[in-house]
Formats: C-alpha cells, structure tokens, sequence
C-alpha cells in the first residue's frame, strides 16, 4: 500500500528528529559539565542521518525498483564532536590545571538553539506530511460512497 | 451490449491520474523526511507530463481485450513511471550536497493533496452519475 509506505518514510523522519532534538537538550543541559564517566569535559554530540531505500519485504523491493526511490531516514551513528574543548581562566575552580585554566565543553549555546528550531521544524514538516497523507487515505475510502 | 463506454474515456485516465498523483505524494514525503540527511537528492515528479505520456501511447500493459464486449481492466502498469532528480533548483544554501528545498517541498505537499482531493471527488461524481443512470435517475 502506498499510503503505508508514505505513512512509514515520515516517522522515520519524526524518529530521526527527535532524536537530534535529545542530543541538542543533552548538550544544552551539559553546556557547564566538567566532569564526565570518561574523565575530562562533556563532549558534544551530533547526529548523522543517512538515507535508506524503502526495502524491507519483496514487495517493498519490487516497489522500489519499479518506481524510484522512496528513501527514510537512519541515525546513521551519534558523534563526539572533534572541536577541542574551551578554555576558561578559573583558578578557584576544582578541575583547574597548574595555570589555573578550565577546560569546559566545546558547546556553542547560539549553535544549539539554531539546531533546536531547525530540528523542531523539521519535526512539524513530518507532521503536516503525515497530517497529509492521512487525508488523501481518507478521500479515498470516500471514493463510491 | 455495449458496456465498454461506461468504463472507457474518463474513467481509466481519472484512475492513472490518482495513481500518479499518490506517487507523487510519496516521492515529496520521502524528500521532506530526508531534508536533513547529507548528500540526499531531492526527487520530483511532473504528474501532468507522465499523464500526457501514458495517454499518448498506445502500447498497454494489462489484459488484452479480444472481443468487443471487454471490459477495459486495470491497463495501467506502475512500471513506467520513475521519478527523476529535482534539477530545478540550482542555489543550494547548503554545504552537506542536500539539495531539498523545503518551502517547494511543503507547497507541492499541498498542491498535490488539493488535486488528489479533487480527483477523488471527479471520480466519486462519476460514480453516482452512473449509477443514476442505472437506476434510470430514481
């Protein structure tokens, strides 16, 4: 059914949204954090989406083949960002070095909301389009009545 | 005993554009649910060209009709429509090669749903209208 399959493209979108939007309030939530299981500061992390054809049964497959391709989303992986962490000068501070620098997470707090907004609208793109798709499916079933 | 007219002329080209149009719909809900993904490519499907297409041709896949009382039968084959790559649009604010254009995107989504919509109910009407005409409009 190609509805089901519209149906499935579009939580996988929602899936893949809202899992960003986890990682962007962890790292939010961790913007101070200086200590961490691993030792040193919280470290940001970042989604990677990757694009996957539709393909899960023969039918699926066949689809796929015969009419192009319907792609849904994958988290791909969740990674430490590789930006090294700041510096700030605290001597008071606990986790201070010899110089009485602080090594403090490598997070850009105006960098995070941007994602935060990005990634919520993306959410409600997925929204309208299953909102969308719904209705399409109901006009449908209208169809001889 | 002519009962291919009733089946024949809107009905089949009505039914191809429903079939095209929900394709559509997929292939704008597969490019709004990647808008983030890396290096995807934006597909798009023109219903109106892929519909000039099947209706110019001749060649039908399906039952073969060898008598005239025949009814027409389901003629279209989903096999030859593929959608191409969205070459439209060219600016890409983007550095991750995603070439989705959301605002497009979202228009098309509602665009397509208005016809689809619209075709549901030319198909319904035609419907009814048949089955006036069988009851002999009681």
């Amino acid at each position: 059914m190609n509805f089901f399959n519209a149906l499935r493209v579009s939580s996988s979108g929602l899936t893949a949204q809202r899992i960003r939007m986890n990682l962007a309030a962890n790292n939010l939530a961790n913007i101070n954090t200086t200590k961490t299981p691993e030792g040193g500061p919280y470290r940001r992390k970042d989604v990677v989406f990757a694009s996957q054809p539709l393909e899960k049964s023969f039918g699926d497959t066949l689809n796929s083949r015969m009419t192009g391709n319907l792609s849904e989303v994958r988290v791909a992986g969740i990674i430490d960002d590789p930006r090294p962490p700041h510096e700030k000068h605290d001597p008071q501070h606990p986790d201070a070095d010899e110089n009485g620098y602080v090594k403090t997470p490598n997070i850009e707090l105006m960098e995070e909301m941007v994602n935060m907004i990005s990634a919520t609208r993306s959410y409600e793109a997925n929204v309208t389009a299953i909102k969308a798709t719904k209705d399409m499916a109901l006009k449908a079933l209208e169809i001889g009545k | 005993m002519e009962s291919q007219g009733l089946f024949k002329g809107t009905l089949p080209l009505l039914e191809k554009a429903l079939d095209l149009r929900s394709l559509k719909h997929n292939v704008t809900v597969s490019n709004i649910a990647n808008k983030d993904t890396p290096n995807y490519k934006a597909f798009d499907l023109v219903v109106e060209e892929e519909l000039e297409k099947v209706m110019g041709s001749e060649k039908e896949l399906g039952l073969r009709k060898s008598r005239r009382g025949h009814l027409p039968g389901r003629t279209i084959g989903g096999g030859a429509v593929r959608p191409g790559i969205d070459n439209t649009s060219e600016v890409s604010f983007k550095r991750d090669g995603n070439t989705v254009n959301i605002d497009k995107e979202m228009a098309k989504l509602s665009e397509n749903n208005l016809m689809y919509d619209a075709l549901a109910q030319i198909i319904s009407r035609k419907f009814r209208g048949l089955k006036d005409v069988i009851q002999g409009g009681k």
